[in-house]
C-alpha cells in the first residue's frame, strides 16, 4: 500500500506539506521567534511582511541594573533607542442628560471648561479593557454643550479621552552595557540615571550600531500579535483536537463495529438500528447540548466530537469484519478454543487496520471543520488566558475585522489558507489511501 | 418492498422519540436552570415560577406531560421570551429557514450533479481537473469563510446581489448568496459522488453494448448511465439535508436572515428548555421525513434494494 502511495506524486506532495505543517506547529521557533501571547496594540494590523522595532512592554531602565529586555544580542556593548513622544493627557467627562457636565484632567484632578482639539492634536477614547479607539473631534468641546453624536450613541455616561498634542518630542536614548548591566545612560547626550521608556514610543532600536527589527511575516492582528506565530500555535490546538477526537471515535467505533460484525444476528440488528437512528440526528444538537451541559472544557470537546463521528467508523468496521468472519484462520482460532473477545482483539481488529486508518485520516479534517464551526457559534474552547486560539477561532476573528472594502484581509486569508491547506492534504491523503487499499485488495 | 418501506416508516417516529428523550434529559440535567442567570430570586417567587412552568413535579411526570403536549401540537411557553410561546416563535422563524434550506438543496443537487457529470465526461482532461479543484475547495473551506468572501466579492465589489437580509419569497435576490454559501460544501460532495458513480457506470459492459448498437452518446448517458449515477446522490440526500440544517445556523448569522437556527443557538445558550426542544423536534422531523422520502425514492430507482 505504501509503495502505491508514494508512486503517486500528488499524494507525496500532500504528505510532505502535512508533515511540514505539523512540524512547524509543534516547533514554531523554526520560522518565527515571536510569541503569540504578547499584545502590542500600537502595532495592530500591520500588513504581511512588515517589520517593527522589537519593543516589549513599558520598562524602566536604570544605571547599574541589568536590562530586562530579552533582546537576542544581550552581549551587545551599545544600545540606542530613537524615541518619539507626543505630549498627552487624559481627560474624563461625564454626560448628564446628553450634555457634557464637566471635564476633569486626570493627572492633577484639574477641571477644565473646554477641550481644545484643534491644531493637529489626535484624540483617542480609552476603553475599559485598555484599548484605544480613535475619535474624530474637530474644534472645541465645551462644558454644557452636546458632544458629538458618537458619544450619545454609546449608551455610557462616563468617557475617558486621551489627547495627544501636536508637537512631537524626539529624543535619542543611548545605553552602554557591560556584563549585562547598564553602565551609562544618556538621553539626548545628557547623562541620566534612570528613564521609563514606553514601548509604543520607540521608533527604532540599534544594537551596536545596527538597526534591529522584529519581522512579522504574516502581519499582525487586532492586538498586535504576530499572526504567523498565532497560526502555528493555534495549529497545535486544532491538530490535537482533531487527533484526540479521532482517537475517541476510532475507539468507540471499532469496538461497536467489530462486536456487531462478529456476533451478527440479533446483536447486529439492534446495534445497526441504533446507529441508523443516531445517523438521522444532526450532530449539532448533540454537540451544542453536550457543550452547554458539561461546560466549555477542551476534554469535553474531544468527547463530544468523537461521540458524533464514530458512526461511520462503526459501519466500516462492521462491513470489514463481516467479510473477515468467513476466513479460515478465524475458524482455526475458534477450534483452538479462542473466546470471542480474544478473536476480536487478536485477529479481527489487527486485520482491519487498513480501513480504520483510511477513515481515521478522513475523520480528522471533519473534526477540525466541526470545531471551527463551534468557535464561530461561540462554543469554541478558550485556552490559557484567552490568547491561544485554534484555527477556527482565528478565522472567526479574521472575519470580524474584515473591512468593508477588503481592508485588513490578511487576518482572514492567512489562517484560512493554512487551515484549508491542511484539510486539503488530509482529505487527499485519505482518498489516496482508500484508492491504494482498493487497488491492493483487488489483486 | 412493502416490508422495507414499513420498516423505514416505523423508524422515523422512533428516531424522533429518541432525539426528544435525549434532548429532554440532557437539557434538564444541565447545571443552572432557566432562572438562575438573572438576579437572585426570592425563594417564594422562584417556587411560584417553577409551579407555573410545571417544574416542581418529579422529572418523569414532567417528561410524560411534555410528551402529551407534543402529541397535541403544543410546544409550551418559551422561558426567556416571556410573551411568546414556542409555537409562535417557530411559526415566525420557520418559513425563511425552510425556503433557504430547500433552495440550497436544489442548488446543491443541480450544481453538484452537473459538475460531477461534466467531470466524468471530460475525465483525464482539463475539465476534470478544474472540477476536482472546485470539489476540493468545497470540502476544505468552512461555510463561514465562503459566506463573507462571497459577500465581499458579489455584494460589495460587484454590487450584483444585496449583502444581507431577507425579503421573503417574492424577492429571490436576497436568497441567492445565502443559498449558494449553504449549498457549496454539499455540491462538492455530490459532485464527487456522482463523478465516481458515473465513471464506474461508464466502464460497464452494457454501456459498451449500447454504444456498439449505435446509440448516440447523449442517449447512452441519459437512458442508461444517469440512472445508475443518481443512486449514490439519492442516498446522500439524507446526510446532505442534515448538514444543510446544521449549516443554516451559520448562514443565518452571516446574512442576517431571521430563521430558526439563530433561535436554537440562543435558546441553547440561554437554557430556554422548551425552545431548544421544540426546535430540535422541528429540525429532526424535517430531516426524518426527507430521509424517508430519499429512501423511498432510492427503493424506486434501485430494484436490488426491494428484492433483498
Amino acid at each position: 500500500m505504501m509503495r502505491f502511495l508514494f508512486k503517486n506524486k500528488f499524494i507525496s506532495i500532500n504528505l510532505f506539506i502535512l508533515i511540514a505543517v505539523m512540524l512547524l506547529c509543534f516547533f514554531p521557533f523554526i520560522v518565527t521567534p515571536n510569541s503569540p501571547l504578547e499584545q502590542h496594540p500600537w502595532i495592530s494590523f500591520l500588513g504581511p511582511g512588515s517589520s517593527a522595532p522589537p519593543a516589549y512592554s513599558t520598562q524602566q531602565i536604570k544605571v547599574d541594573e541589568s536590562l530586562v529586555i530579552p533582546y537576542d544580542a544581550l552581549k551587545a556593548k551599545a544600545l540606542e533607542w530613537k524615541i518619539e513622544k507626543r505630549k498627552s493627557y487624559d481627560v474624563r467627562f461625564v454626560l448628564r442628560r446628553q450634555k457634557i457636565s464637566q471635564f476633569i484632567k486626570i493627572s492633577g484632578a484639574e477641571p477644565l471648561q473646554e477641550l481644545n482639539c484643534e491644531g493637529g492634536s489626535v484624540v483617542y477614547e480609552v476603553l475599559e479593557n485598555g484599548t484605544m479607539s480613535k475619535v474624530s473631534i474637530s474644534g472645541h468641546l465645551k462644558v454644557g454643550e452636546k458632544p458629538p453624536l458618537y458619544f450619545i450613541e454609546q449608551k455610557r455616561r462616563v468617557f475617558v479621552l486621551r489627547v495627544f498634542e501636536k508637537e512631537i518630542l524626539k529624543s535619542v536614548l543611548k545605553a552602554s552595557i557591560e556584563n549585562s548591566n547598564v553602565k551609562t545612560l544618556k538621553l539626548n547626550d545628557e547623562k541620566i540615571s534612570s528613564v521609563t521608556v514606553r514601548a509604543e514610543d520607540i521608533i527604532s532600536v540599534k544594537i551596536d550600531g545596527k538597526l534591529v527589527y522584529q519581522n512579522y511575516l504574516f502581519g499582525t492582528d487586532s492586538l498586535g500579535r504576530c499572526l504567523l506565530s498565532r497560526i502555528l500555535h493555534g495549529g497545535r490546538i486544532s491538530l490535537s483536537i482533531g487527533l484526540a477526537a479521532t482517537l475517541v471515535s476510532v475507539a468507540i467505533g471499532v469496538l461497536v463495529g467489530s462486536i456487531a460484525g462478529y456476533l451478527g444476528g440479533k446483536v447486529d440488528i439492534w446495534i445497526m438500528g441504533a446507529i441508523d437512528i443516531l445517523y438521522a440526528i444532526p450532530f449539532i444538537f448533540l454537540v451544542i447540548l453536550f457543550m452547554v451541559y458539561f461546560g466549555n472544557s477542551i476534554y469535553i470537546l474531544f468527547m463530544a466530537l468523537g461521540c458524533v463521528q464514530w458512526l461511520t467508523m462503526a459501519r466500516i468496521v462492521r462491513g470489514h469484519v463481516m467479510s473477515l468472519k468467513s476466513m479460515n484462520y478465524i475458524d482455526a482460532a475458534r477450534l483452538n478454543g479462542c473466546g470471542t473477545l480474544k478473536i476480536i482483539f487478536n485477529h479481527l481488529i489487527p486485520n482491519s487496520t487498513g480501513p480504520i486508518i483510511i477513515y481515521a485520516t478522513l475523520t480528522v479534517p471533519a473534526v477540525i471543520l466541526e470545531e471551527s464551526f463551534l468557535s464561530f457559534i461561540g462554543l469554541g474552547v478558550q485556552f490559557e488566558g484567552q490568547s491561544l486560539d485554534s484555527w477556527g477561532a482565528l478565522v472567526n476573528q479574521g472575519i470580524s475585522v474584515l473591512g468593508s472594502n477588503g481592508e485588513r484581509s490578511w487576518v482572514l486569508i492567512f489562517p484560512a489558507i493554512i487551515m484549508g491547506l491542511t484539510l486539503l492534504c488530509l482529505n487527499n491523503l485519505g482518498d489516496g489511501l482508500r484508492d491504494a487499499y482498493a487497488f491492493e485488495s483487488k489483486d | 418492498m412493502w416490508i422495507y418501506l414499513l420498516k423505514k416508516i416505523l423508524q422515523g417516529p422512533l428516531t424522533l422519540f429518541v432525539l426528544l428523550t435525549i434532548s429532554f434529559f440532557m437539557v434538564r440535567f444541565t447545571p443552572g436552570g432557566p432562572f438562575s442567570s438573572e438576579r437572585n430570586l426570592d425563594p417564594v417567587v422562584e417556587k411560584a415560577l417553577m409551579q407555573k412552568y410545571n417544574m416542581d413535579k418529579h422529572l418523569i411526570y414532567q417528561y410524560g406531560d411534555y410528551i402529551l403536549d407534543i402529541l397535541s401540537g403544543d410546544f409550551g411557553p418559551s422561558f426567556k421570551h416571556k410573551t411568546l410561546t414556542v409555537n409562535e416563535i417557530i411559526s415566525n422563524t420557520l418559513p425563511p429557514s425552510i425556503i433557504l434550506g430547500l433552495c440550497a438543496f436544489l442548488i446543491a443537487l443541480l450544481l453538484g450533479f452537473g459538475v460531477g457529470i461534466f467531470a466524468a465526461f471530460y475525465q483525464h482532461r482539463a475539465g476534470d481537473k478544474i472540477s476536482m479543484l472546485f470539489v476540493l475547495l468545497g470540502l476544505c473551506i468552512p461555510t463561514f469563510v465562503i459566506g463573507p468572501l462571497l459577500q465581499l466579492c458579489f455584494a460589495i465589489i460587484f454590487k450584483v446581489f444585496p449583502v444581507a437580509g431577507y425579503e421573503g419569497f417574492s424577492s429571490p435576490r436576497y436568497l441567492i448568496l445565502p443559498a449558494l454559501t449553504l449549498a457549496f460544501p454539499y455540491a462538492a460532495r455530490i459532485a464527487r459522488l456522482s463523478r465516481g458513480a458515473m465513471l464506474e457506470a461508464l466502464s460497464q459492459d452494457y454501456v459498451r453494448t449500447a454504444r456498439s448498437k449505435g446509440l448516440s452518446e447523449f442517449d447512452v448517458i441519459v437512458h442508461h448511465v444517469l440512472r445508475v449515477a443518481v443512486l449514490p446522490v439519492i442516498s446522500f440526500t439524507g446526510p446532505a439535508l442534515a448538514g444543510i440544517v446544521t449549516g443554516s445556523i451559520v448562514v443565518e448569522k452571516i446574512f442576517q436572515i431571521p430563521g430558526l437556527g439563530r433561535e436554537f443557538v440562543e435558546g441553547a445558550l440561554n437554557r430556554d428548555y422548551t425552545l431548544v426542544l421544540g426546535t430540535a423536534i422541528v429540525y429532526g422531523s424535517f430531516i426524518i421525513i426527507c430521509n424517508l422520502l430519499a429512501d423511498i425514492l432510492y427503493a424506486y430507482c434501485d430494484p436490488r434494494v426491494r428484492l433483498s
